[in-house]
């Protein structure tokens, strides 16, 4: 479904060329939850955009659902943007004067398409969320767990078959992240699409079919039978002091321990602030 | 499509305090570089009528030469000394030319009678007198005439029907002057002109105190108002008309002929080149020159005073509206980032925008021009200047043309906004 080949971003700040990203090679399918995690400032949302076109990369190839995404004057990509991708922010990014409804239909409106049929699937959606009762309230006014069902809802509300998450749970307390990261997962087996996440939770590590690490700008793929052992390895000594913290899955039945992979001394840390 | 209709007019509805100042900024800067634009025009045309020959501005007046000859033996010659229709499409072909208004005289006897008995019942006066008519073109005396469906009948008029009829101001000026206390006749004031406007006259078209040509014409004249444009001690009529008593009773070309015709140039550099070569070609040329240096000098200080205050109130105005427009645009980036990240393209939400401000730009404008034909009047009523006219000159180019700035400022103070917007704001989510 998505596809990066030999992806580069290199950007020009103060005069001074910084390489973001290097040679980014993905391959993400159909109904596959990919995570990515990764030091703040190593490109993790940089290669996020130049998926959902909001970026042109400076070398590489982008292809999507077979075909190659032309940058040339941003139609296309916002074309694949509004139908074939949905976007999850750690920061929700909903309008906050507008009600619920409004801020989920927007993405339909964008399409030009929000008639009797976008109304009935975000009725739906607004249903298996669990947010039906605050259709016609403000945005502003809701939990950030609510808010984020809502941006949620906005990303489905094209049924687009990519969803892309960008911490989505960071800015919310463990009980809600579950049951946010739940909701993504049932996505995925439901309804078969892809989702790619940033995040630096543990438990969302454990559970993705797939893991990468970016290191400066350089994404590498983390065998999923040898996760602790790695992100152990990563570890600096000073990291290392801060184990005895560490935290467990929170689904039942499989505690995982991923030592100094969270907390916020951490290299890979749960940290808030964007890249 | 209805969608992002819905979307756009949202935009328009954003942000409302500034788009009220932006808004009230148009209507001001438009009705105040108007009013400025109406008193330099009722300026330039107090000048023109107090101190100059009629010869408005980028206007050139050309008369052909008298004609060589010998006594009652005139020798016609390509020279100038007959301004043909040949010659008009010469002159139309120049580079500069706008227009061309020609004027033709009636080359036939003519006498009118004047019944007075109805202004003035105790005297029952019915006067008769020899005339000279002239024949005008509509677009140089249209402002003189009362009523639009006098104008209508001007336009349209067709032998048979009542022939309109203007009265120079200079005619009547002789009139009361010479004429009337030699006479024993009422003098015409201004409230008798209003009063005559639509009354009746018959004129004899071939035939005068000294001549009667066979089958000479009766015709019915309606006084349809009074001109200070054709100063000539001759009835005015349509251009028409004359043309159509001339070919019937003179033939041979009379009806192709000219006494005299206005240039119409598009700018003062044409005024000198068009001028130069119809000189060449052997006629009489006249310019708006023939005003005195010094009344020259003070009208362009008056109207340099009034660009500049235009220019200050524009500016400011730009000023005012640029800021608001860019503090408005750039408060909004998370929301047009938001957009661009559920699948908005940068042009979509650049199109927003512009139609926004020029919306608003539009109906500020509009309602500024609005405010000009409506209140100058009030204005000038309540200013009374001594001997001085505000006239508002209906001109659908000047309505336009500020109704088209007025949209374009807003749109275009935009423009820094907009690039910041492009180029930075929106590349990032």
């Amino acid at each position: 479904m998505l596809k990066l080949e030999g992806v580069d971003k290199v950007y020009k700040i103060a005069g001074k060329t910084k390489q973001i990203l290097q040679r980014v090679d993905l391959d993400l399918k159909e109904g596959e939850i990919a995570a990515v995690t990764g030091k703040s400032g190593c490109g993790k949302t940089t290669m996020l955009n130049i998926i959902a076109g909001l970026t042109p990369p400076s070398h590489g190839k982008l292809y999507f659902m077979g075909k190659r995404i032309v940058y040339f004057l941003d139609l296309m990509p916002s074309w694949i943007r509004n139908r074939k991708i949905g976007f999850i922010f750690q920061t929700f990014k909903l309008i906050n004067e507008e009600t619920v409804a409004s801020n989920i239909l927007l993405p339909a409106r964008i399409r030009g398409h929000a008639g009797k049929n976008e109304r009935m699937r975000m009725d739906s959606l607004l249903e298996r969320l669990g947010i039906a009762e605050y259709k016609n309230m403000r945005a502003g006014l809701l939990s950030g767990g609510q808010k984020q069902r809502v941006a949620i809802a906005r990303a489905l509300i094209n049924n687009p078959p990519l969803i892309l998450a960008d911490e989505p749970t960071a800015n919310l307390d463990k009980a809600t992240s579950l049951e946010i990261f739940h909701i993504l997962e049932t996505l995925a087996v439901d309804e078969k699409k892809a989702i790619l996440i940033v995040t630096h939770k543990d438990y969302m590590l454990q559970r993705a079919e797939r893991v990468f690490d970016m290191i400066d700008g350089k994404l590498i793929p983390i065998p999923k039978d040898d996760l602790i052992g790695y992100f152990d390895r990563m570890m600096t000594p000073i990291v290392r002091m801060g184990e005895k913290s560490g935290e467990t899955t929170p689904h039942p039945g499989k505690p995982v321990k991923v030592a100094g992979h969270s907390g916020k001394k951490a290299g890979h840390s749960a940290e808030k602030g964007e890249e | 499509m209805f969608q992002r209709i819905f979307l756009t007019f949202k935009e328009v509805f954003s942000q409302r305090f500034i788009s009220i100042i932006v808004f009230f900024s148009i209507i001001v800067a438009v009705f105040c570089v108007g009013a400025f634009q109406i008193v330099g025009n009722s300026f330039n045309y107090y000048i023109h009528d107090k101190f100059a020959t009629s010869i408005p501005p980028n206007f050139i007046k050309v008369t052909p030469k008298p004609a060589g000859g010998l006594g009652l033996i005139q020798l016609k010659k390509d020279d100038g000394s007959v301004l043909s229709d040949a010659f008009l499409a010469k002159i139309q072909g120049l580079p500069g030319v706008r227009e061309i208004h020609p004027y033709m005289s009636v080359q036939i006897p003519v006498q009118a009678l004047i019944d007075l008995s109805k202004l003035f019942p105790l005297l029952n006066i019915r006067y008769r007198t020899d005339l000279v008519c002239v024949g005008a073109p509509y677009s140089m005396i249209k402002n003189d005439i009362q009523g639009k469906e006098f104008q209508k009948k001007w336009l349209n008029w067709k032998p048979g029907q009542p022939l309109p009829i203007l009265v120079p101001n200079v005619l009547l000026d002789a009139y009361n002057q010479s004429m009337a206390d030699a006479n024993g006749l009422p003098k015409i004031t201004k409230d008798l002109q209003k009063m005559m406007i639509g009354a009746h006259a018959q004129i004899f078209f071939g035939q005068s105190s000294f001549k009667t040509i066979p089958g000479f014409m009766v015709e019915t004249g309606e006084l349809v108002g009074f001109t200070d444009n054709v100063p000539s001690l001759a009835l005015i009529i349509p251009l028409g008309a004359a043309r159509f008593y001339n070919g019937k009773f003179r033939g041979q070309d009379s009806d192709k002929e000219y006494i005299y015709c206005f240039i119409e140039v598009k700018d003062h550099d044409s005024v000198i080149t068009v001028s130069d070569k119809v000189k060449k070609w052997g006629f009489v040329v006249e310019t708006e020159k023939s005003l005195s240096l010094e009344i020259q000098n003070l009208r362009n200080n008056v109207n340099m005073v009034i660009a500049a205050l235009q220019w200050v109130i524009l500016g400011m105005s730009i000023i005012a509206i640029a800021f608001s427009t860019v503090i408005a645009t750039l408060n909004r980036t998370e929301y047009y980032r938001i957009l661009r990240v559920l699948g908005a393209s940068k042009a979509f939400i650049t199109f927003t925008i512009i139609i926004k401000y020029a919306l608003i730009g539009w109906l500020g404008a509009t309602l500024g021009m609005f405010l000009i034909g409506n209140l100058i009047d009030e204005i000038a009523k309540v200013a009374k200047f001594s001997g001085f006219e505000l006239k508002l000159i209906t001109d659908k180019g000047m309505v336009a043309q500020y109704i088209l700035s007025g949209t374009l400022i807003p749109v275009f103070s935009t423009i820094p906004a907009l690039l910041k917007l492009y180029f930075k704001g929106l590349n990032r989510d």
